[in-house]
């Protein structure tokens, strides 16, 4: 018995679960993806939020073109698009091929700090000025929409992270104390979780975006609406742990850390808490979608973030009116993007759910 | 003869639901010596484990202590307000429980459950406490310290779990430990290994330790001293020689009896 063998741990385990659902490995694919572009937005989008070229109202994707005019596979390259206007006043663009741009790696554009204080002027991939890229296309102002995605995605996917671990950090102490003590503070706090599950999450998200003062900066707006909703999500999940804390008290575990001398509120966060963490980290993937929904439909309404800066909300407001849809069906890429990241949280939570309750293990496939 | 370091007077304990009120413990007078091993011995249900919990406070919220005191180094314990046991509770009482398996806690290694202890009531570095707990489970008879360290409380084998929670029970060098029924779900051998660890830990810690247990043969070689309970009174108390050769109390000799 020279060699021992070691036991898997639990993380093991739950990993090696995950991977049978390879559905849900692609959708951890796509998140990681997102959750990439977005901390490396200013390096990845060709153009920053603000940029935008008039010429270019409403511009349809540009063409990449990877043969040249004999057929021959050349590196891509885009050409600029002129416009003229056709009976009904609309914008008509036109490829302009008198010059091709070639689209150039480690392009030097417009300056930007990386990561908010390296200063840089290098992005990943652009075309010589004044060659415009619009890989999806661009909207109103003629501002491309690929590079403002990846700027909204910076706002869009955290909104939901922050808030998840506000309403979550809540949320867990408020009923891990209400479970833990039980009677009368169990009762106030549970009959205040009562009071916030009451009114329906959107209006009171309505109703606590109107009582913010209207001359808040773009970024106290942001926090302020991280604030307001992770105050909607805390309750339903404070009843929850509430309920796991009743029972876990009584185990004897508790009676001993009690008699080692831990105070109370010790023994919630390192005894109780932790029997709740597979639980937590399913509801965690499963309600981060709630908080990029709330986001999106506040901006929607023109409640949330405000132009020029980019949220996937507020670039869909323009996609508010059925002729837009119809005539650049492009601006409803932030929808597309919404759709994907809510989907594979969805499907990560789910999977989550089967491979970290012990319960099923084994039972499946 | 060493002084009294832990003196119970007139403790009554009782269990009450609106008109129904029933004594658990009615007047029970105990007291443990320093660096003495009191066995504490009775049937099931006469309170044993319930003199044990109060006495650090720890009683279910049904069960109210009505009159008594706890005389602990001459302080009250039951005038404590909750703030104040808890450097008590671990620092100079500690408690072993029947069934190691579920006073650790599943989801954390042994380990860190026995530095926890040291982290509420010691001071010390992280690099001293890690070699603090190793030195503890060696001192206990664990054969590979640093596995059991490792491991969870389900991994280990019930002896070697009753010795990790010993080393916890150990681990800020209370004065006084309360074991209950440390020993109920062992075999024969490791009885013994365990009545000698705890007889060894008594010179070289000084400690006292308030043997909660219904086995009489235990008790026979381990205690110095015997308090017979039943029906939630002490009926005896004394030293064990005198209590085994000249038993003063009916229910003592038939205690005896059984045995023989």
């Amino acid at each position: 018995m020279s060699k021992q063998r070691k036991s898997k741990t639990q993380f093991q385990l739950a990993l090696e679960n995950y991977k049978k659902n390879g559905f849900a490995v692609l959708c951890l694919v796509i998140l990681i993806v997102l959750y990439g572009g977005a901390i490396f937005a200013d390096f990845f989008a060709p153009y920053t939020y603000l940029s935008e070229s008039r010429d270019n109202s409403y511009a349809p994707p540009s063409k990449v073109h990877f043969f040249d005019e004999d057929g021959l596979i050349t590196r891509p390259y885009v050409y600029n698009r002129v416009f003229h206007f056709d009976e009904y006043k609309r914008r008509i663009y036109e490829e302009d091929l008198s010059r091709a741009y070639p689209i150039r790696l480690f392009h030097k554009g417009e300056e930007y700090k990386f990561l908010g204080f390296i200063p840089m002027d290098t992005h990943l991939f652009g075309v010589e000025e004044p060659g415009m890229l619009y890989l999806f296309g661009a909207d109103s102002r003629g501002r491309d929409v690929f590079s403002r995605l990846l700027y909204g995605a910076r706002i869009s996917l955290s909104i939901g992270l922050i808030g998840v671990s506000i309403s979550f950090s809540i949320g867990l102490l408020v009923g891990g104390i209400a479970g833990y003590y039980g009677g009368k503070i169990d009762n106030v706090l549970m009959r205040l979780c009562e009071m916030f599950m009451m009114v329906p999450g959107f209006y009171l998200m309505l109703a606590l975006r109107a009582a913010v003062p209207d001359d808040f900066n773009s970024f106290q707006v942001y926090l302020a609406i991280v604030v307001i909703l992770s105050f909607i999500g805390w309750a339903s999940l404070a009843r929850i742990i509430r309920g796991m804390s009743i029972s876990l008290r009584e185990r004897e575990y508790v009676l001993a850390a009690k008699a080692m001398g831990m105070t109370d509120i010790q023994i919630i966060i390192k005894h109780i808490l932790p029997h709740t963490v597979s639980y937590s980290i399913v509801a965690v993937m499963l309600s981060i979608p709630g908080y990029i929904l709330g986001e999106a439909a506040l901006s929607l309404l023109g409640l949330g973030i405000q132009d020029p800066l980019a949220s996937w909300g507020n670039m869909l407001s323009e996609a508010m009116a059925i002729a837009h849809i119809r005539l650049h069906p492009w601006i409803l890429m932030p929808g597309v993007l919404i759709f994907l990241t809510v989907m594979s949280f969805n499907v990560i939570g789910d999977n989550l759910r089967d491979c970290l309750d012990p319960l099923l293990k084994g039972e499946k496939k | 003869m060493s002084e009294i370091l832990l003196d119970i007077r007139n403790l009554s304990v009782s269990v009450r639901e609106s008109q129904y009120k029933k004594n658990i413990l009615s007047k029970v007078n105990l007291q443990v010596k320093g660096q003495n091993i009191l066995g504490l011995v009775g049937g099931s249900g006469s309170g044993k484990t319930t003199i044990g919990l109060s006495i650090l406070r720890l009683l279910a919220p049904a069960l109210k202590t009505e009159e008594g005191v706890i005389l602990f180094k001459g302080n009250d314990l039951l005038k404590l307000s909750r703030k104040d046991m808890c450097p008590i509770r671990g620092k100079e009482i500690s408690m072993v429980f029947q069934e190691p398996l579920y006073a650790f806690n599943p989801v954390f290694r042994v380990g860190d459950q026995i530095e926890e202890v040291l982290i509420y009531h010691e001071q010390m570095k992280r690099k001293e406490r890690k070699g603090y707990v190793l030195n503890l489970l060696e001192k206990v008879g664990i054969p590979d310290p640093k596995r059991a360290m490792q491991s969870y409380s389900h991994q280990l084998s019930g002896g070697l779990r009753q010795r990790a929670m010993i080393a916890q029970a150990i681990a800020a060098n209370p004065n006084l430990i309360i074991a209950d029924e440390p020993t109920s779900n062992l075999d024969v051998t490791r009885q013994a290994q365990i009545m000698d660890l705890f007889r060894r830990l008594k010179t070289q810690l000084k400690l006292s330790i308030l043997l909660v247990t219904h086995d009489l043969g235990m008790v026979k070689h381990l205690a110095d001293e015997i308090a017979v309970i039943k029906d939630g009174t002490v009926v005896e108390q004394g030293e064990t020689r005198q209590v085994f050769n000249r038993p003063s109390h009916l229910y003592t000799c038939k205690l005896l009896e059984a045995l023989s």
